[in-house]
């Protein structure tokens, strides 16, 4: 099957959408208890071709979550520590000059851990931003340029990367545009406590599960073609568009909250990464177009890294997913008056 | 309904016409009529067959036309709850400003007096007022809500994650995608029925506007018609009064137009004939021009009564009597002066002519010389003052001839005198009549005027353009009081209040002939007054204050014609000769 054309009915393209992803984040969710929301968003990231930035309190998961994702998708998966001392040529890879045993001595290029399907990029936040920089090429574009040659990336290609918000001492936050290239940023949240107690029970019994390969990457890209088809209408990409320009201050769509804390708002890649995760939340639901609900459900993980607060909202100890609760209001208000 | 693919114009028909569509129509009513076009309110309010085929008829053009196809699943379901739900909140501000209007039309009806053309208008108007909101609920009803609004309304109201609305905007590329969500649609609407999916509720406060709007409207009809009815009965009232006015009015008139046809004096003739244009006036219903009619007639009259006035010798036939008295045998004429009778000075002067003519040679005895003479001369005087000329010359000769007699003067210079004198008093009795004559058309048409105001003047038309004219209230009979009158004590006594008592005032008397009698009838059971002094009594007391304002040369020449003409008119019609 994975060898075939996806099928013409949209009805059954959609049922193979949701079978392959239920499979995937079953086989996620052996290993990673609870965090349903982030692993199925971490996936539609997947799905989509973006790439995610986990964020949380250390020992929540992220990494095994990373590591698991990777494991159950069938692809190469590259880890890399983000260390203050890590250089850009160890992550994308350098050229030596080598023996070939016969007295001849050439130069050969020999990749870096980026040249990976799956990479993940622990505590991506303590690297330089030089080193950090290395990594923007490659996120957006799927290739790399080392000496003065491009190399392309393997498909698929996402960067999974995870960072701690307490420690911030020794850590380099991450630029504008390396924040602007994650597809979603996902907060990791503390487990509930059912979740804890299994949790606890897995982890100390000796018998971790192993997580199984359920999706191989040509698998993923089917997945990926299909949400793409998934059409969304004109009113729902103007949707799209009033949610992001509704997080710029000087918008006429932005609140009262937005024009007051907001800095600088989300960029119109957030609009595209909107429309694109939208896309896949439909399928997940069965629809055969895009809604304006989708748009809403996907929101947060869209806009909360892309939208720059000032000083005063730090002050007031406000975070961008207060504001954008007022955004998503402030949205729906406005078209239920469209509906009228 | 089959799955159709996505909503699109093309599928445009050749030059589709409107015979084509009533053919298609009559042979099979259904096709192509996707939209049933049988609305809400042609089903709930005008459950008529021709009215749901009517709606169809105009509509299966848009239908053939514009779409062919329908674009969303039960689409006519759709269309008819968003009707129905516009008309829901459409009704509420219609009823609360059709309230506010018959609240002001009720307000106006109960505060103000208003004519019956004012009532119609005000019925055509709560009419218009209806037929204005049943138009804006039709159309309402008839509109063809855009897809958009349509889609997104029915995406709220049926709850659906923008379904409809994704249907109606699916991009070009995305057919297999738009089939599927229709079947997935059209599957749900399957499931449900719309109309309790979609329910349409009609708050209390719509239905209070409406029965608001409904009792003020049977308020405003209850009340305008009430008033209707009462002012339909005050004008048919008014009309037979005013029936009856213009009846008597048209005696008088009849008979002043009598007495221009027969009468010989070429004055009165013009004078009378204006009674015709009165008539004519009065017929034509218009107050003003009648008003006018009269003012101009009365004017003409009080001109002419002005001109006999001025050239009349009655004001001072007494001193002319004693002067007429130097010479011997003037007994009968003097009497006849004294007594204002012209009629008879004018015969006696004719005897005398006769008498000098026969006897020319004669001697005409002188009974005052220069006593006479003075007398003859200052009567000249006064009659050259006022005008008359021929006179005043003839007076003065005979001033001469008795200042030149001794004794006696021959017979023969007095025969021109005399017959000067008969001339004049003859003119003078035709004077008199005519200014009889105009002073009773004078008194026919104050008559007249009261007549046409009718009882309570202040309503009437005739009244009010009197004031309006500035002229007194009650007619030019008291206008001629403005000199030479009095305010003290009534000459009739003091009033005596009767409980009901009216008073009727009428002028009798034919025209040119005799006489004219103002008599006034009071009822004994009428309300009002009535003098405890007869009419003679009091006649009394005036001929004395008439004799002594006539002979009184020191009145002013304005103000003597008056006082003339007032005690001219209290003068006892039984003995014209005794004042």
């Amino acid at each position: 099957m994975t060898k075939k054309s996806p099928p013409a009915a949209p009805e059954t393209q959609i049922a193979e959408f949701q079978r392959r992803f239920q499979t995937l984040q079953t086989a996620v969710q052996q290993s990673v208890i609870g965090q349903e929301d982030v692993v199925r968003h971490a996936l539609m990231a997947i799905v989509a071709g973006g790439h995610v930035l986990l964020e949380g309190v250390p020992g929540l998961g992220k990494t095994l979550l990373v590591k698991t994702i990777a494991a159950a998708l069938h692809l190469k998966f590259q880890r890399v520590q983000f260390t203050p001392d890590l250089m850009p040529s160890d992550l994308l890879g350098t050229t030596l000059l080598m023996d070939d045993g016969k007295g001849h001595h050439q130069f050969r290029f020999e990749p870096g851990p980026v040249f990976g399907n799956v990479l993940l990029g622990d505590e991506i936040n303590r690297a330089t931003p030089k080193t950090q920089s290395a990594l923007l090429e490659a996120m957006q574009e799927g290739h790399v340029t080392i000496g003065g040659e491009t190399r392309p990336l393997p498909q698929p290609f996402f960067v999974l990367a995870t960072q701690n918000p307490l420690e911030m001492e020794g850590t380099y936050p991450l630029p504008e545009a390396q924040m602007d290239r994650f597809f979603f940023q996902l907060i990791v949240p503390y487990p509930a406590e059912s979740e804890f107690t299994r949790i606890l029970e897995l982890t100390t019994s000796g018998a971790l599960p192993q997580t199984e390969a359920v999706l191989n990457g040509e698998e993923l890209l089917e997945m990926r073609a299909i949400a793409a088809a998934v059409p969304a209408t004109a009113s729902m990409r103007q949707r799209a568009v009033r949610l992001v320009m509704a997080t710029h201050p000087e918008s006429p769509y932005a609140t009262a909250d937005v024009k007051r804390y907001v800095r600088y708002g989300a960029s119109p890649r957030a609009g595209q990464a909107c429309i694109a995760a939208a896309k896949i939340h439909a399928a997940l639901a069965g629809r055969f177009h895009v809604a304006s609900e989708d748009l809403i459900a996907v929101a947060h993980p869209i806009l909360r890294h892309r939208m720059m607060l000032n000083f005063e909202a730090q002050a007031d100890g406000l975070n961008a997913d207060y504001l954008l609760e007022g955004v998503v209001a402030s949205c729906r208000e406005q078209w239920a008056k469209e509906a009228q | 309904m089959a799955l159709d693919g996505r909503h699109s114009r093309p599928a445009r028909r050749a030059s589709p016409t409107w015979g084509g569509v009533v053919a298609q129509w009559l042979s099979d009513g259904t096709r192509g009529a996707w939209i049933p076009f049988s609305s809400w309110v042609a089903d709930c309010i005008v459950p008529l067959k021709a009215a749901r085929s009517l709606d169809r008829f105009l509509l299966i053009r848009y239908s053939e036309v514009t779409m062919n196809q329908s674009p969303l699943p039960s689409f006519d379901l759709l269309v008819e709850r968003w009707r129905a739900e516009h008309l829901r909140r459409l009704a509420m501000p219609v009823f609360a400003v059709l309230s506010g209007v018959l609240l002001i039309l009720l307000t106006a009806m109960l505060g103000f007096s208003l004519a019956a053309p004012v009532l119609w208008g005000v019925a055509f108007a709560v009419a218009a007022l209806w037929l204005t909101v049943a138009g804006i609920f039709v159309w309402s009803n008839r509109r063809r809500p855009a897809l958009s609004a349509l889609a997104k309304r029915a995406d709220v109201a049926l709850q659906l994650p923008d379904d409809l609305l994704s249907l109606i905007e699916s991009p070009t590329g995305a057919e297999e995608w738009r089939k599927a969500s229709w079947q997935k649609i059209q599957d749900q609407f399957a499931k449900i029925d719309l109309r309790q999916a979609w329910p349409i509720h009609w708050s209390r406060l719509t239905g209070g506007a409406g029965v608001l709007a409904g009792l003020l409207t049977m308020a405003v009809i209850g009340v305008g018609w009430n008033k209707l009815q009462i002012e339909s009965q005050r004008l048919t009232a008014e009309r037979a009064v005013q029936a009856e006015r213009l009846a008597i009015a048209d005696a008088i008139l009849e008979d002043w137009k009598e007495f221009s046809k027969t009468t010989d004096d070429p004055e009165l003739k013009a004078l009378f004939a204006e009674a015709e244009k009165l008539q004519s006036a009065l017929q034509k219903t218009d107050p003003l021009a009648a008003m006018a009619e009269m003012n101009r007639l009365q004017q003409k009259m009080s001109s002419l009564e002005a001109t006999l006035a001025s050239e009349s010798i009655a004001s001072h036939s007494t001193q002319l009597a004693e002067a007429l008295a130097a010479f011997e045998g003037m007994g009968a004429m003097s009497s006849a002066l004294r007594n204002q009778n012209f009629e008879a000075a004018a015969k006696e002067a004719e005897k005398w002519a006769t008498e000098l003519q026969r006897d020319p040679q004669g001697q005409q005895t002188l009974r005052q010389g220069a006593a006479g003479a003075e007398l003859l001369a200052r009567e000249s005087a006064v009659a050259g003052k006022r005008g008359n000329l021929k006179l005043s010359k003839t007076l003065d000769e005979m001033a001469q001839i008795a200042r030149s007699a001794k004794g006696s003067v021959p017979k023969s210079q007095l025969v021109d005198p005399a017959e000067s004198l008969r001339d004049q008093f003859s003119q003078e009795n035709a004077r008199k009549n005519q200014g009889r004559t105009a002073q009773t058309g004078q008194q026919q048409l104050n008559s007249l005027r009261r007549r046409l105001q009718g009882e309570n003047a202040e309503d009437s038309p005739y009244a009010q353009l009197s004031q309006s004219a500035g002229q007194a209230k009650g007619g030019p009979s008291h206008a001629n009081q403005e000199a030479g009158t009095t305010s003290g004590e009534p000459p009739q006594g003091e009033l005596v209040n009767l409980p009901d008592a009216g008073t009727q005032e009428s002028v009798t008397g034919q025209l040119g002939k005799g006489e004219s009698e103002t008599r006034t009838v009071s009822a004994a059971t009428g309300s009002g007054t009535v003098a405890v002094r007869t009419k003679t009594m009091a006649l009394a007391d005036y001929v004395e204050l008439s004799r002594q304002a006539i002979s009184d040369e020191n009145l002013p020449l304005a103000h003597r014609r008056v006082i003339r003409t007032y005690f001219e008119r209290i003068r006892s019609t039984a003995d014209p000769q005794t004042p």
